[in-house]
């Protein structure tokens, strides 16, 4: 377990930042504990300091697992999000879009998200941006990149790809064993 | 109709709006920078110099409003309805057009012939068309602000117009008040206003009161001499000016008629005029030398420098009250008979002009107006009528024109109509050039001396409260013309007159304008087009005034009366779909179909106008314009000026039309509202009033795709602890309405920002005064019922949430609301309003399965709520009830009525652990308390008396006993009795 290095740490907030834009000072200022992100084997993980401090005592090979696990660095030094970090990103999420409960399985079967499951979209969205999808009943279910902004999504055929898949809720069962 | 005569007509009008915008100006000097001003400043001199050299119709600033226009609403509809593009210019909306005419002066000729041929086609009548246009004009007119002054510079002016326009030509201008009017008396010869005018006074004050004439005459010599006194006797110094005048008038004279050589139709009128205006001038010169050498011969001077203050102040007042009786006598005259009398007005016209005195001026205008209210014709004069006399005598002698043959009846109707026209129509002109002389008396300049007013220039000097009196005299009378008879010719006058002094400094004089604007809008009896008129007129003035107007003046907007035959508007497409189609249908025509149409077309109008009602296809037209054009002056303030102080009554403007836009204009809208809420906005209501505008407009056309307006939110949630603050809590109205369209809608928002949003609201509810607490509550109530889950917020124990709640978090999804919980709402059951506890006692005590069986409607809404229970003009409401009566005093009650009045004992044992209950205290102060038991007859009372009267009969008698004891054993034992006796006194002083 180790503190990221500076480059490490550029590309996990670029990414983090496509999402949450810049509420990431909110997650590491935090009124009730400070929390800071480790590294431990290639995944970065979102943990309390306290608990940090604890887990130094133990050696880094037994150590598993800490704290929620945001993601990992693949061998090509680039960031992956993983699933395990939508509660923070739900939170504070800068666009949001809500997925009709008609297309919910689709989404958590790992496909995009297509105009007609589309139920609501945050005011202004541009394209290419990072946001997170919830239910309509506001369970945040995974998270995508938009494709069209919120202003061409007016005119959009029901068929069109509106949001590209990234992570959902359902990976916790299909990757089960990796995660 | 020629375009010297439009010029003269239009000069009255020059001086006074550069004047006025300056002075609307400098008020709000503040909040302009130091390099603005002095922008402004030069520009002013320059516009005061130069203006004859910039000819051309285009105003700078108005090309720079369209092409930074383009540049804004870069947006979908806006680019498909560039203004410039000259293919698609016939396409835009009439009106658009109209404004747009002389923006450019490339597109100028094409934008007229547009205009022609839309004269052609379009249903309105022509004199609503040219009053646009005329209102167009008189708009350029003030700002090129020419100078009358030079009358060189007037010559060029007159050769540029015609060179720059011809077809103006054509553009009859019959509504537009002619100066000078000539009037033609019963022996057929001309004569001027003042000719007859004084012809008429002087009869009048020798027939009628010979001791007016000679006070008149006195007052006139006094007020002479003080200014020959102070000018060191220099009497002729004004002839002399005048002449030079007449001579320069003169001199115009023959140029003019050189070119009135190329139309033929008004040469003799504008002849005429001129020659009248010659004649005019010399005319006050006579007058006054009349009086002068009058006054002269009386040798009065010595008498009057005599006359103590007091009398001097004696005389004044019965000058006045004589010219009231005359006034009072002509005005009745008038008014039993309007028909026949109607020349008595010249009576006012020569009191009004005649006395310096600045009361009796102001009397005899507002009677006038009044005289004018009264005898006003419910219908529009005709315009042949209106044209008839206009073109003076000639036409009405007949010459070579074949008239129609009338009968004695009608003939009578229309002379008289003729001459009610004129006499209005020099009421109007005095008007205008009084007003337009006041404002540069109050500017302290010298006034041109164009025009004769109600006063004359060179008289007295008034002072400047004086002249402002006069001047809210004058709007006074012009508001109410303009409010009765909004129907009546010449309206454009008193259009542009009342909404240009909206903006006016003195705040006395604005209000009574809006006032007048705001009860026009309510009772349009024209259906609207004067209403259309004026929102055009104010839409300039903002213009002028760079939209640093006071928001009242935009407020009056709201007092609009719009019925639903409105469509939606797009304020910068396309006015309808008819114009469209028509275009389409018509290219079919052959020749003599379009003849006939054209026939048919100048029947049906003629048949309109006797109808004199509205169609709904009419108002519909005049509507939609108004509210174009209404909707235009908005986004302009919203772009061109964003912190105009305007900006608040704008918002509340859109807020309240916004179910009018139509789905086009929602891009941009949006677009625009977006930009505001991220940066222009830092006050609630302002934010409440985007909110709505926005989530109205969504509602209705966002159509298919859901979205979801967070920046609005954000803004809102953060800028509500402002609510507190005492000044904004009037805005709660608007807040309620606002909250219901973000958060009343069912599952429309996340439910971590509805409970953000209540447990906010319910920490500003503790800060309000009550009703605006009791309606929030109730709104809170609500929104537990739409989301069920926020109920989450009531719960104490078992909650899960990450971290901690997060008060001052300006994101409503940041705070973190459910790790906190309201304890805001059972604080708020000990509130000393009674109708707090049993809301917030349904409130704490529901559960899911209540919920459900909730009849949600039965209850009164929040609004209702504010509004039932309002205090804030102090006391309680509801007024405070009186304590409720102890049970067992009913009880008690009961008993006495079925024991008949009997009396009865009741006894009472207290308790002593326990306090004394209200009933235990009220029996113990009726027994103990004798004052009030005197006073209130009761059952106790009653019993009471009987038994101390008992005790006291007692005492008396042991006391008689111990008196004989005493007075026997007197001589015997006098220590014995003693303490006796004292026993005596003390029983009776407890009894």
């Amino acid at each position: 377990m180790r503190p990221m290095t500076e480059e490490e740490s550029k590309t996990f907030f670029e990414k983090l930042i496509k999402f949450i834009g810049k509420n990431v000072t909110l997650l590491i200022q935090r009124k009730d504990e400070p929390y800071c992100f480790r590294i431990q084997k290639n995944k970065v993980y979102y943990v309390s300091e306290e608990l940090m401090k604890r887990s130094q005592n133990i050696p880094r090979e037994g150590l598993c697992s800490l704290g929620t696990c945001f993601g990992r660095f693949t061998k090509t030094g680039k960031f992956k999000l993983n699933i395990t970090c939508l509660d923070y990103l739900a939170q504070y999420a800068k666009y949001k879009v809500w997925v009709k409960p008609s297309s919910e399985m689709s989404w958590m079967y790992g496909n995009n998200l297509l105009k007609a499951g589309l139920g609501r979209i945050t005011e202004d969205t541009p394209a290419n941006q990072g946001v997170v999808l919830f239910s309509m009943n506001d369970v945040p279910i995974g998270f995508g990149v938009t494709s069209k902004s919120t202003h061409e999504c007016r005119k959009l055929d029901p068929q069109a790809l509106v949001v590209y898949h990234y992570g959902d809720v359902g990976e916790y069962l299909r990757d089960e064993d990796i995660m | 109709m020629g375009k010297k005569i439009k010029k003269q007509t239009v000069l009255p009008l020059n001086v006074k709006p550069k004047g006025l915008t300056k002075k609307v100006q400098l008020p709000k000097d503040q909040n302009l920078t130091i390099k603005e001003l002095t922008k402004y400043d030069i520009l002013f001199k320059q516009g005061e110099k130069n203006v004859s050299k910039t000819s051309d119709f285009v105003e700078v600033g108005e090309d720079e409003v369209d092409s930074e226009e383009d540049d804004y609403f870069k947006n979908s509809s806006f680019l498909k309805s560039n203004l410039t593009d000259d293919a698609k210019f016939q396409k835009l909306s009439y009106s658009k057009q109209l404004e747009n005419e002389y923006e450019d002066p490339k597109e100028k000729s094409k934008a007229e012939e547009s205009v022609k041929q839309l004269k052609k086609r379009k249903s309105i009548d022509d004199d609503e068309e040219e009053e646009y246009n005329e209102l167009e004009e008189d708009e350029i007119y003030n700002e090129k602000s020419d100078d009358d002054d030079d009358d060189d510079d007037d010559d060029d002016d007159i050769e540029n117009e015609r060179e720059n326009d011809e077809n103006k030509r054509e553009w009859k201008l019959e509504t537009v008040v002619k100066k000078r009017l000539p009037i033609k008396t019963h022996d057929g010869r001309m004569k001027t206003i003042t000719q007859v005018i004084t012809a008429k006074e002087l009869k009048e004050t020798k027939e009628k009161n010979e001791k007016t004439k000679e006070q008149l005459i006195e007052q006139v010599t006094k007020e002479r001499n003080a200014k020959n006194k102070q000018k060191g006797k220099k009497p002729t110094a004004t002839p002399t000016t005048i002449s030079k005048e007449v001579n320069k008038q003169i001199k115009d004279a023959p140029q003019k008629k050189q070119k009135k050589k190329d139309n033929d139709e008004s040469s003799d009128e504008s002849d005429t005029e001129i020659e009248n205006l010659d004649v005019l001038d010399r005319d006050i010169d006579d007058n006054e030398f009349n009086d002068n050498s009058k006054s002269l011969n009386s040798n009065k001077d010595d008498d009057f420098s005599k006359l103590s203050e007091g009398e001097r102040y004696l005389k004044e007042q019965e000058l006045i009250e004589n010219a009231k009786m005359s006034l009072a006598k002509a005005s009745s005259l008038i008014i039993s008979n309007p028909e026949n009398n109607i020349q008595a007005i010249k009576e006012l016209f020569s009191i009004c002009i005649n006395n310096k005195n600045i009361v009796i001026k102001k009397y005899s205008i507002l009677s006038l107006c009044a005289v004018f209210k009264d005898i006003i014709p419910g219908y529009k004069i005709n315009k042949d009528l209106a044209d008839e006399i206009k073109n003076g005598q000639t036409s009405a002698d007949g010459a070579g024109q074949p008239k129609q043959k009338l009968s004695k009846e009608i003939k009578k109707i229309r002379e008289y109509e003729k001459k009610l026209l004129k006499f209005y129509q020099n009421y109007l002109v005095l008007i205008e050039n009084s007003i337009s002389n006041i404002l540069s008396l109050l500017a302290r300049k010298v006034p041109n001396t164009n025009g004769i007013g109600f006063f004359k220039i060179n008289g007295t000097n008034y002072s400047n409260n004086d002249l402002t009196s006069l001047l809210q005299c004058i709007l006074k009378a012009v508001s109410t013309l303009l409010i009765t008879h909004p129907h009546f010719n010449f309206r454009t006058n008193l259009v542009t007159i009342t909404s240009r002094f909206t903006v006016y400094k003195d705040k006395d004089i604005a209000m009574m304008c809006l006032e007048a604007v705001k009860s026009l809008f309510e009772h349009d009896s024209t259906g609207g087009e004067t209403s259309l008129e004026v929102v055009r007129c104010l839409a300039n003035v903002a213009k002028s005034a760079n939209y640093l107007i006071d928001p009242k003046v935009v407020r009056v907007f709201l007092a609009m009366r719009l019925t639903d035959v409105i469509e939606k508007i797009n304020p910068f497409g396309f006015a309808s779909d008819e114009a469209k189609l028509g275009k389409k249908d018509r290219k079919h025509l052959t020749r003599t179909e379009k003849k006939k149409r054209k026939e048919d077309k100048s029947l049906d109008k003629e048949m309109k106008e006797a109808e004199a009602e509205f169609s709904v296809k009419e108002q519909k037209f005049l509507q939609t314009e108004i509210l174009k054009a209404i909707f235009i002056l908005y986004f302009r303030i919203i772009k061109k000026a964003p912190n105009s102080p305007a900006l608040t009554s704008v918002l509340e403007g859109l807020a309240k039309f916004s179910h009018l836009i139509s789905v086009d204009f929602l891009g941009d809208l949006l677009k625009v509202l977006g930009d505001l809420i991220e940066n222009g906005i830092t006050s609630i209501a302002n934010a409440f009033n985007t909110n709505i505008t926005a989530f109205k407009t969504i509602k209705l056309h966002g159509g298919s795709l859901n979205v979801d307006l967070k920046d609005y939110y954000v803004r809102v949630y953060s800028l509500l602890t402002d609510m507190v603050l005492p000044k904004e809590h009037g805005v709660i109205v608007t807040a309620l309405d606002a909250l219901q369209l973000m958060l009343g809608d069912k599952k429309q928002t996340a439910v971590e920002r509805v409970a953000s949003f209540i447990k906010r609201l319910s920490t500003i509810a503790l800060f309000l005064p009550p009703h605006a607490s009791l309606a929030l509550v109730s709104f809170i109530k609500q929104l537990f019922i739409t989301y069920p889950q926020t109920q989450r917020l009531l719960e104490t124990d078992s909650t899960f949430s990450g971290g901690d709640y997060v008060p001052e978090a300006q994101d409503p999804d940041h705070c973190n609301p459910f790790a906190s919980t309201l304890w805001e709402l059972s604080l708020l059951t000990n509130h000393w309003h009674p109708k707090f506890e049993p809301i917030l006692k349904r409130i704490l005590s529901y559960n899911e399965s209540q919920m459900s069986s909730q009849h949600v409607t039965r209850e009164r809404s929040p609004l209702e709520l504010y509004r039932s229970y309002d205090n804030s003009k102090g006391g309680f409401n509801p007024p405070i009830e009186l304590p409720k009566e102890h049970h067992l005093l009913g009880k008690m009650r009961k008993l006495k009525k079925s024991f008949k009045n009997r009396e009865i004992q009741v006894f009472i044992t207290p308790q002593k652990q326990f306090e004394k209950s209200s009933f235990l205290n009220q029996c113990q102060q009726q027994t103990s308390d004798k004052e009030i038991q005197k006073q209130n007859i009761t059952f106790d009372n009653y019993f009471n008396e009987n038994k101390d009267f008992n005790n006291q009969m007692k005492l008396f008698k042991k006391l008689e006993n111990l008196k004989n004891l005493k007075s026997r054993l007197d001589s015997q034992k006098s220590q014995k009795s003693q303490p006796q006796k004292k026993n005596t006194k003390k029983i009776l002083n407890t009894k």
